[in-house]
């Protein structure tokens, strides 16, 4: 976790998918807030729900999707979705 | 007596529905059902359109597969409504979800939707596990019975591939129609206690998913590799295009020679004469030379057929989205465009699954450009003509298949290049709407060879069908305008000389004479009619001698090679196909859009055989 002082505020910014790194595992803690109400449900129903274990077994190069494993499918999800998953590692 | 007529009519319209996650097997469930032969492969999003068909008396319908009910794109709002309307409908009266068994968990939170639904509009209602043998393999045996009864509707569980419980599950079916009972009971229809129910389910039901991930994740390793992946990548996409050529010129060889052999003997046996030069010329010449094309599109459909049912194919979507990306496009590009390379209409209807409007729109546009089965024999032919049969490496890479590959490469490479373009201009910028890319990798499975066999065939009879009605009436017809009203004038004197006379300085441009522009115009109509327009002129020139190899006439003759290559170009641009208009134009509702890249690919096509005609 990483906490950032801006304007004399401490703001923790969580770890998202975007920064679990390849071969490492970690639950998921929820989804950002500002996604829309059909983006998040979609997300649920991929299985991408709070308490849930992912794992990420492979980064694209050049910022690419990434492939995670995520109860019993395998997912390749892109940067701006891996950004709004949660997780705590 | 009334009564029963209007029984088995309103039985004749009672209709089953088959609704799941997309690659849970509802079409191929489907097509055992009916016996028809709807589209299966292994990736998600195969099925764009309802289909339905008949099992005695019952009408089945075929769903696109869907994530869930809340929709996303447009697109899904399309399947998600029609989801919507065959609830409100009377003549549905069982609905049928299909879960796959070795992704329970997933297909359930759709599937308790989908039942919650079922029980507010009153219809039957029936889970069917498919995918059993997969679990069977595994030695996980579901237990149907605990599991119907926790959600309270019918469960079957079945393979839709190796027909394991599939009679069962027919034979319940009238039943389950007429009965109302199967209605469902406890349903909830809060979302998150449908995701936490169904975690449960497939906890205490559904089989150990790890064993599964493990021996695909092996693969993966090496096919989603940085480096190794991008390599076997492009090595398949290099075999892919090679081998339509390779593995193909054995067969077109014995099809060639047996077309030859049949006009020998018809000839032998015919009094010389108008009738004999006919059947020479038109049929032999003309519709002859084309059909050598055949055993090249049965490959091509053979090969895209194993990688689709391989999995592999949303990989390699993957491995594309980032490349791409740089172009406008989605990875959900890549699939359409390769499958484009067989036919580019159902191509376009793929299209659909991409999420981004903007991206589909592009996607469309450029799919013409990939290099359908119809430019197969031009390509063939004028290859044959003036690339030499040159092999390396034991047969395995050989000069003419390297010059196809560069064909395809070429209209992959102008497809993107007018992609990037386009994406820069900001055409239609007004759909801002960028979706963000999720895709399900399927497991690895083997190929299922019966229906691919079956799709090989079907695709020979397809080709066939479609171009040579066509075919036969361009060769019929400029036979009669090549060979009247004096034969022994030659084509110069003939009716179509004259007329040819009249087009040729369109197409001196391009270094070749009127002939070539006859069956440049009449390609048009299909491309595939090229060939054969050729055929049938050259017979008339040399009507007098046995027919000889299409290729070996058009070599004799003595077209430049600058000229066979600005052909060649042409042939890989022009949009020459009115099926493919009428498709983008219902796709995209804009008829200037579906006219404008007939245009717009025309000009460019003969700009660049222009250019490729002057340098060399
Ligand atoms: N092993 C096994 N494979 C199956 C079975 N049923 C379907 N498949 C395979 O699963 C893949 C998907 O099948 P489809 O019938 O195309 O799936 P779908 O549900 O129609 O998919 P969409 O049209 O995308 O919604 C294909 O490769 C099938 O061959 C089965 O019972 N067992
Ligand atoms: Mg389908």
């Amino acid at each position: 976790m990483k906490i950032v002082l801006i304007c004399g505020q401490l703001i923790m910014l969580q770890n998202t998918v975007w920064e679990l790194p390849t071969k490492k595992s970690a639950k998921i803690v929820g989804l950002q807030n500002g996604l829309s109400v059909a983006m998040s449900n979609r997300l649920k129903e991929m299985g991408f729900c709070d308490g849930e274990t992912i794992s990420c077994l492979k980064q694209c190069p050049f910022n690419g999707p990434k492939v995670v494993e995520l109860g019993g499918a395998i997912l390749s999800i892109d940067k701006e979705i891996a950004q709004n998953i949660k997780i705590k590692m | 007596m009334s009564s029963t007529v209007s029984d088995n009519h309103k039985s004749a319209q009672q209709k089953v529905v088959l609704i799941g996650r997309p690659n849970s097997g509802k079409s191929l469930l489907f097509n055992q059902l009916t016996g028809l032969q709807q589209k299966v492969a292994n990736f998600p999003g195969v099925t764009v359109e309802l289909k339905s068909g008949k099992m005695k008396d019952l009408t089945i319908v075929d769903f696109p597969g869907t994530y869930s009910l809340h929709s996303f794109s447009q697109d899904e709002q399309v399947a998600v409504d029609a989801i919507y309307k065959a609830l409100d409908s009377d003549e549905t009266s069982l609905i049928v979800c299909v879960l796959d068994a070795s992704r329970l968990e997933r297909s359930l939170v759709f599937g308790l939707q989908i039942q919650a639904l079922a029980k507010k509009h009153n219809k039957g209602f029936v889970f069917v596990i498919n995918m059993i043998d997969d679990a069977l393999r595994f030695g996980h045996e579901i237990d149907v019975q605990g599991l119907s009864a926790e959600l309270g509707s019918p469960v079957f569980a079945l393979s839709a591939k190796t027909l394991i419980g599939l009679s069962e599950f027919q034979q319940a079916l009238p039943d389950l129609v007429e009965q109302q009972t199967c209605t469902p009971q406890n349903v909830s229809e809060n979302h998150d206690e449908v995701i936490t129910q169904s975690r449960h389910l497939a906890y205490k039901y559904g089989m150990n998913a790890n064993v599964v991930l493990k021996q695909q994740n092996k693969i993966d390793q090496f096919l989603l590799h940085n480096w190794l992946g991008g390599i076997a990548f492009m090595a398949i996409m290099f075999l892919l295009f090679q081998s339509i050529f390779t593995w193909a010129t054995p067969l077109m060889d014995a099809v060639e020679s047996g077309i030859g052999i049949l006009a020998t003997f018809v000839s032998g046996a015919l009094p010389e004469g108008v009738i004999n030069d006919f059947l020479n010329d038109a049929i032999f010449g003309g519709v002859g030379s084309f059909l050598v094309f055949v055993p090249q599109i049965m490959v091509l459909t053979f090969i895209i057929g194993l990688l689709e049912d391989s999995g592999y194919l949303a990989r390699a979507a993957l491995i594309c989205h980032k490349p791409l990306s740089f172009f406008g496009l989605s990875g959900r590009s890549f699939i359409p465009y390769l499958s484009g390379h067989a036919c580019a209409i159902p191509a376009i209807m793929a299209a659909r699954t991409i999420e981004s409007p903007r991206k589909r729109l592009i996607t469309m546009m450029t799919i013409p450009l990939m290099s359908c089965s119809a430019r197969l024999p031009v390509y063939a032919l004028l290859i044959a003509v003036f690339i030499p049969q040159t092999q390396y490496l034991g047969g395995l890479v050989n000069t003419q298949g390297m010059v196809f590959f560069g064909l395809y490469m070429t209209g992959i490479m102008t497809a993107l290049i007018v992609s990037f373009v386009m994406d820069k201009m900001h055409f239609a910028d007004g759909d801002k709407s960028e979706m963000p890319f999720i895709l399900e990798l399927p497991s690895y499975r083997l190929p299922h060879w019966k229906p691919l066999m079956y799709r090989v065939f079907n695709s020979a009879k397809y080709f066939i069908r479609r171009a040579a009605p066509v075919i036969f009436m361009v060769a019929v017809g400029i036979w009669f305008l090549g060979y009247f009203p004096i034969h022994e004038g030659g084509l110069e004197n003939s009716y179509l000389g004259h007329i040819g006379h009249f087009i040729e300085p369109l197409f001196e441009p391009l270094g070749v004479d009127w002939r070539y522009g006859v069956a440049i115009l009449m390609s048009f109509l299909a491309r595939e009619v090229f060939v054969g327009t050729l055929g049938t002129l050259f017979g008339i020139e040399g009507a007098d001698e046995n027919i000889a190899g299409l290729a070996a006439n058009i070599q004799n003759d003595g077209l430049t090679f600058g000229a066979g290559m600005g052909l060649l170009i042409f042939y890989v641009i022009a949009l020459q196909c009115v099926a493919t208009v009428a498709t983008i134009k219902a796709e995209t509702g804009s008829q200037k859009i579906a006219w404008g890249l007939v245009v717009g690919y025309g000009a460019l096509a003969y700009l660049m055989a222009f250019i490729v005609n002057s340098i060399f």
